[in-house]
């Protein structure tokens, strides 16, 4: 690790430090590679393991009940879609909470433009932004300005075909079926603590979390709202093209003998593998730059700056405890240049 | 599914009222509602909402009941139906006036009657609540209501238990004026009633009930209509006097007594309460009540022979698993075997044993049950049978698996096949992801290479997305199961396909003993059938 001008460097090495890669999942455009590790900090908590209560004191302001005796770190960009007619918020960045203590951020985004009312105390479904927010979101987090995600969600549910300005809701209720899918489709492994997750062969993000129990409560509204936007917004872009990624592996028609098939699908998960460890390989030595946010309860809530990669990652001295870091936009989409291979004769 | 079938007798059926359309599509609307009925709960599930469930469900019930009303009557009473199935069948058959198909009007109020009394007691008491709350009260629905719980053996125990939901379902069957028009003729003595006091005991209970029966029968309703003065029957009397008496509870059930406790005996506790009814347990409260009892420190005996295979998984989940349980377990597995019309050399079974194999948090673990019990039965099928989860394990019958990981089918079906079995079953929810598809490939790849060995996938999990079950390939459809003994629905789907007349026959084949003991008056099925439309002949089915 090095600091420069407070500033800090470090490496998605330093991110998944634990960790292997496990058998990739794959289902249409999306797959991912389970991030698996010995290692369980089980020191922290998300809001679903604590069954924190959550609730709004006023517009922008959401709050959170610690009720464990451990520390709880809200995910960032986590939000809350309620039944009751109050309006739905979500954080604008992590949040670390000291255990059986309460704590406010002012700093929340509202979600619903055409909602009104304050969302009572309770313990409630947790969201992540989808991934096309995260970015906006994480850029405005120190405003104190409720209405700061609007324009953002509006341009949001042009993009996806959803009616209704500034309402996440829309998008949530249009694609409902689609993102339940998500969570049915990708299941977690055993001694899981996080994932790589590619969307069409391209790597979207990286999520790192402090043990398997958190791992196993934050991960379908990670799967589901995140990451599910995504592929979901690819494959309307694809459009009547739909097809598995190209990476995918399919078996050859020759195939004369059960041995041989046998041979044939061991070596195709022996390749897929490969990739899967290729893929993780290729990201270790991307940087990291730092910008602390917050410190409590011990450990540093900083956000990633000017790189492959937006998000946060907590540490606790030199250890990540939790990383949440989507791609950038401007990497997505100029993916293929930044991967293209140098020049070569 | 056809080289399943052994050579069976079945009656023939002509379906003379189906257009040729209509017999064409009435094998795709009952293989979807076998998918959906044998499996659907209402619930949610790992994947899908309540509210999807329930409007997946109901199209399904919709395409078969207006397909044929007969079909739907008697397929709803077919082993392996969910009670939720049941109870929303009966509603609709129960809603709409009778209409001319398959069956009789007095053969459809057999099935009716074969429906409520199938259904256990709180959820029959349900589905009245059910027909309540979308004011169904024509007179089938009446006389439906008052014949199943007037001349239930239970009543005595029901009216305690149920005290209230009975009364709600006797108002609802009577009407709120002749409810209350009986309970003051029954205060009365049968001596001291004038003759139109006793014409409308007659025609309101009275018909619905033995000679021998009647008093208690007066008892029981004076009961549940709030009317204790002079009872006699043992439960009733122990319900009156526990208020002041808490050791006179001792013949009420448990959750009565709990109720009594909780309003009159505030200083006993819920062990107290437990201790002193435990003997009123029924065989499924014995096993739902052993972690509160070792808690609480009172020994209740439980007989793991009177709990189906499914439950018995799901309590050793919770509980732990025993060598009692084990070998009740493969004890119901051989006899579920020998009731199927079919038996292997050598079966391979292939056990999905992912993540998602746990089911939603309503249903924890039932889908694993579900598909454990189904591996003990389906081993039982064989002389010889090599077993393998999706991670790859050889599996033992009886063994107890948590299910952990990803879903990858594959490598497991290869490895299977690679045994020569006469039959490849697979028990999965359907969904793979390492990767999707393979298990699909790999089919197409062995059908390819000549190697035509049997395929069957068997569902647990019933996914409303798809309306019905989620295949693994479209060359394996899977089939819907809720319990083992529902796998012969599998059967049926395979000759609606064929035949509808023959699919028709084997499917009044096998609910007809239920309808004969329900029949109206003693008659049975065979006097009021229509000669029009079936006759007795002997087929071969192969």
């Amino acid at each position: 690790m090095m600091f420069r001008n407070r500033l800090k460097t470090i490496y998605v090495k330093d991110v998944l430090l634990g960790c292997t890669p496990g058998r990739i999942q794959s289902v249409g455009y999306m797959q991912v590679i389970p991030l698996v590790s010995d290692l369980s900090d089980d020191r922290f908590v998300s809001p679903v393991e604590a069954e924190a209560e959550v609730g709004t004191s006023d517009y922008g302001t959401l709050n959170f009940r610690n009720p464990s005796n451990r520390v709880m770190i809200v995910p960032c960009h986590a939000g809350y879609v309620v039944k009751q007619a109050a309006q739905d918020h979500a954080m604008a960045h992590a949040g670390v909470i000291r255990s059986a203590r309460e704590r406010s951020f002012d700093t929340a985004m509202c979600v619903q433009q055409s909602q009104g009312g304050l969302i009572r105390r309770g313990d409630y479904r947790m969201l992540i932004l989808p991934l096309a927010l995260r970015e906006h979101a994480l850029s405005v987090r120190k405003e104190t300005n409720y209405n700061k995600l609007w324009n953002a969600i509006s341009v949001f549910n042009r993009d996806m075909g959803v009616q209704g300005e500034a309402n996440l809701v829309h998008f949530l209720k249009h694609f409902r079926k689609e993102l339940d899918e998500f969570v049915a489709e990708f299941e977690c492994v055993p001694g899981q603590v996080g994932a790589v997750i590619l969307v069409d062969d391209q790597v979207v993000g990286i999520e790192r979390t402090p043990s398997h129990d958190y791992w196993r409560s934050v991960w379908p509204c990670l799967i589901r709202e995140c990451y599910g936007s995504l592929a979901i917004r690819v494959a309307q872009l694809k459009g009547e093209r739909a097809e598995a990624p190209a990476s995918r592996v399919g078996l050859p028609d020759d195939i004369g003998s059960l041995d041989e098939l046998e041979s044939v699908i061991a070596e195709i998960a022996a390749q897929e593998e490969e990739r899967a460890k290729t893929t993780v390989r290729e990201l270790l030595d991307e940087s990291l730059t730092l910008t602390r946010d917050d410190s409590i309860a011990g450990v540093h809530v900083e956000t990633v700056e000017h790189g492959r990669f937006t998000g946060q990652v907590i540490r606790q001295g030199e250890r990540i405890v939790y990383a949440s870091l989507p791609v950038t936009k401007k990497w997505l989409a100029d993916s293929k240049w930044q991967t293209a291979q140098p020049f070569a004769i | 599914m056809k080289e399943l079938i052994r050579h069976e007798a079945l009656p023939a059926i002509r379906m003379t009222h189906l257009s040729s359309v209509e017999r064409e599509l009435l094998p795709l609307a009952f293989g979807d509602f076998l998918d959906t009925a044998a499996t659907a709960t209402a619930r949610a599930t790992f994947y899908n909402s309540r509210a999807e469930q329930e409007a997946a469900i109901d199209a399904v019930h919709r395409d078969l009941y207006e397909m044929d009303r007969g079909v739907y009557a008697i397929a709803l009473l077919l082993p392996g139906m969910t009670d939720y199935s049941r109870q929303i069948g009966a509603i609709r058959l129960l809603d709409a006036p009778y209409r001319d198909g398959v069956l009789t009007a007095e053969q459809e109020a057999s099935v009716l009657r074969g429906l409520m009394n199938q259904l256990p007691p709180q959820r029959m008491l349900k589905l009245i609540g059910m027909l309540r709350q979308r004011r169904v009260n024509n007179a089938r629905t009446r006389k439906l209501i008052l014949s199943v719980l007037l001349g239930a053996d239970n009543l005595e125990f029901w009216a305690v238990k149920y005290r209230r939901k009975i009364a709600t379902a006797l108002v609802h069957a009577w009407g709120r004026r002749t409810a209350s028009t009986l309970r003051a003729v029954l205060a009365k003595p049968v001596e001291q009633r004038d003759a139109k006091e006793r014409q409308i005991v007659q025609r309101n209970a009275y018909r619905f009930v033995d000679v021998d029966d009647r008093d208690r029968v007066e008892q029981c309703v004076r009961f549940v209509l709030g009317d204790e003065s002079g009872l006699t029957m043992r439960r009733l009397v122990a319900y009156r006097e526990a208020k002041r008496d808490f050791r006179r509870g001792r013949a009420l059930p448990l959750e009565t007594m709990e109720g009594l406790r909780s309003r009159f005996h505030r200083d006993k506790s819920n062990a107290d309460v437990l201790e002193l009814t435990k003997s009123q347990l029924t065989a499924g409260q014995r096993m739902a009540v052993q972690r509160k009892a070792s808690e609480s420190n009172v020994q209740i005996a439980f007989d793991p022979a009177r709990q189906d295979a499914v439950r018995l998984y799901v309590y050793a989940f919770e509980m732990g698993m025993t060598g009692a349980i084990r070998a009740e377990l493969l004890k119901k597995a051989r006899d579920a075997a020998r009731r199927l019309p079919v038996r292997f050399e050598h079966a391979a079974v292939l056990l999905d044993v992912s993540a998602s194999m746990v089911g939603h948090e309503t249903q924890a673990r039932r889908p694993i049950s579900v598909a454990l019990a189904l591996r003990d039965m389906l081993a039982e099928t064989a002389d010889w049978v090599t077993m393998v989860s999706s991670d790859g394990r050889e599996v033992a019958g009886g063994e107890l698996i948590e299910p952990v990981g990803d879903t990858s089918l594959a490598a497991g079906l290869v490895t299977l096949l690679k045994q020569d079995p006469d039959v490849v079953f697979v028990v999965t929810d359907g969904y793979e992801n390492a990767p999707a598809g393979r298990f699909a490939e790999v089919v197409r790849a062995v059908r390819r290479m000549g190697v035509e060995t049997p395929i069957h996938q068997f569902s647990p999990v019933f996914a409303a997305e798809s309306r019905g079950v989620r295949s693994l390939c479209d060359a394996v459809p899977g089939l819907p199961v809720s319990k083992p003994e529902a796998i012969g629905l599998g059967l049926l789907k395979v000759l609606f396909e064929a035949d509808v007349e023959r699919g028709v026959a084997a499917l009044l084949g096998m609910v007809r003993p239920v309808i004969e003991h329900f029949a109206d008056n003693g008659r049975t099925i065979k006097d009021v059938r229509d000669a029009q439309r079936i006759e007795e002949v002997s087929h071969d089915v192969s």
